[in-house]
């Protein structure tokens, strides 16, 4: 076993050594692929954690009118209590309210305080049930508006379903494309090996007649195919990183200050093994099918 | 040794390359196959080497049926038959101890034994010291004395060669003879395949010819 991966190794990496510029293209378009099922990847979760932070945001907002009682504010309360499209509810009276704009909006902040007093309304925000349908949002909205202390609702639960369906739409286009560039990728290494396999057709049939075994004949393709595909991963990953590190200091503060998700994170080093791993299975499924008729 | 029952071969429907061809050779005979060119001589090698299956009938050897192996048994059987081509078939980007070294190596065989057994063979051929050359810089005679090295670092029960001498001169194909012929002193079983007449009258082996496939005579 030992001399059968060593001699592997050897033939493997004399033949990257003899087609070097194939081989090149092929890590070339190996890299590409990973680089680009990576990139989506890593949109994806990114994308994820600010859709968990909408969601985890209120979904609607109801404010009370100016001046409200302690009455009004009970009765509002308690019919968010009751309702059944509503699963929790959270009080922000105007100081409270003043204090989180203040917060959150800190080029706004000068403004507001040169006003004389607090332009904000106090207001409830609502978590919808998961699955509250337009109509129970609607009855929820008006039976709300019938007890005449709420001044306005802001419903964001539209707008988010809206971007998330937009956003998968987005996520499954990329991934399509990974896929279609992977697979694209698979076919070059494929013909790549297949090529090197040829050029050598000679000396494997002379060493099949011999009674070199099938796994010492196909061997050094595999290996070939899963060096060149480890490389292509190891300079995709390299490459994400570093339009990682790039796009993130473009673009990364604004949408944490955006959404309040914190900073951008790259892929784990799980998934980075993963796509590693993958990538060179991939090379040694090229290898193998490339050698597989026999000499 | 080898027995060949009825054995027919076709390539295409009504075109026999070999027609109901039954002989039988000894263990540690040497025995030439001749014939002209075309006459099924590669052919029967091939189905000897279990290079190829025979349209119909049986090759048995050393009490084994060739057509009943599985494909680890043939790549097994080949190791244990010596296989000396016209055309040498040896590897040019490998040095001629790598050449006879590489399969052996690959089994497994301990590095130091190996050597010791190439540098044997080597020695047997009258290449002794030429262990790091290249294929390239050897001339023909020497090729082929490195391909039959290379049968003989297995220590086989039966060699088989097509065509030895094909690409060399008279004299080295008698040096070449010499060594099979010292090869089948040590008890393996030699099957030459040639179509050089003076050369088998050299010898004064038995011959089994070959015509259109079929066996005409066996002397």
């Amino acid at each position: 076993m030992i001399a059968l991966l060593r001699y592997s190794l050897g033939e493997a990496s004399l033949s990257l050594a003899r087609g070097w510029r194939s081989g090149l293209l092929a890590i070339a378009i190996i890299a590409a692929a990973v680089f680009i099922a990576g990139a989506v990847l890593m949109v994806s979760i990114n994308v994820d954690r600010i859709l968990e932070r909408l969601a985890a945001t209120a979904e609607l907002t109801i404010y009370l009118k100016p001046g409200d009682g302690e009455r009004d504010r009970t009765a509002v309360g308690a019919l968010l209590g009751s309702h059944p499209a509503v699963t929790s509810s959270n009080f922000v009276g105007a100081d409270a309210a003043l204090a989180r704009f203040k917060r959150e909006l800190p080029d706004l902040a000068a403004l507001v305080g040169t006003l004389d007093e607090n332009p904000l309304p106090s207001a409830f925000d609502v978590r919808l049930r998961d699955g509250a349908s337009d109509a129970d949002t609607r009855s929820l909205v008006q039976a709300l508006q019938q007890t005449g202390a709420v001044e306005d609702v802001r419903y964001d639960r539209r707008i988010f379903d809206r971007l998330s369906d937009g956003l998968r739409i987005l996520r499954q286009g990329g991934f399509i494309l990974a896929a279609i560039i992977v697979l694209s990728a698979i076919v070059t290494i494929t013909s790549v090996l297949r090529l090197a396999y040829l050029q050598r057709r000679d000396e494997t049939a002379v060493l099949f007649l011999l009674g070199m075994p099938p796994s010492a004949i196909r061997g050094p393709f595999v290996v070939e195919g899963m060096l060149q595909t480890l490389a292509g991963a190891l300079v995709a990953v390299l490459l994400l990183w570093a339009a990682f590190g790039a796009v993130n200091a473009q673009v990364g503060p604004e949408i944490s200050q955006a959404f309040g998700t914190g900073a951008a994170v790259f892929l784990s080093s799980g998934l980075v093994a993963a796509l590693i791993v993958a990538s060179v299975l991939v090379g040694a499924l090229a290898g193998l099918v490339a050698a597989w008729k026999e000499p | 040794m080898i027995e060949v029952h009825s054995l027919s071969k076709s390539y295409r429907p009504g075109v026999h390359a070999l027609a109901d061809v039954s002989f039988t050779i000894e263990k540690g005979e040497f025995v030439f196959l001749t014939g002209p060119s075309g006459a099924g001589k590669s052919t029967l090698l091939r189905l000897l080497l279990r290079a190829d299956r025979p349209t119909s009938g049986d090759i048995i050897v050393n009490g084994r049926n060739l057509a009943r192996m599985s494909a680890s048994q043939v790549q097994a059987y080949r190791r244990t038959v010596g296989t000396v081509f016209q055309d040498f078939k040896l590897i040019p980007r490998k040095t001629v101890y790598d050449n006879i070294a590489l399969l052996p190596r690959l089994m497994g065989e301990p590095e130091t034994q190996l050597r010791r057994r190439a540098v044997q063979a080597l020695g047997e051929v009258g290449l002794a010291g030429r262990e790091d050359d290249r294929p390239l810089t050897l001339s023909g005679g020497e090729q082929q004395r490195v391909s039959i090295a290379r049968a003989l670092v297995y220590d086989p029960t039966l060699l088989l060669a097509d065509e030895p001498t094909g690409n060399l001169d008279p004299v080295l194909s008698l040096e070449v003879m010499s060594l099979f012929r010292a090869i089948n002193a040590r008890g393996t079983t030699v099957l030459v395949a040639t179509h050089d007449r003076a050369l088998i009258r050299h010898l004064g082996k038995r011959v089994i010819t070959l015509e259109h496939g079929h066996v005409t005579e066996t002397i």
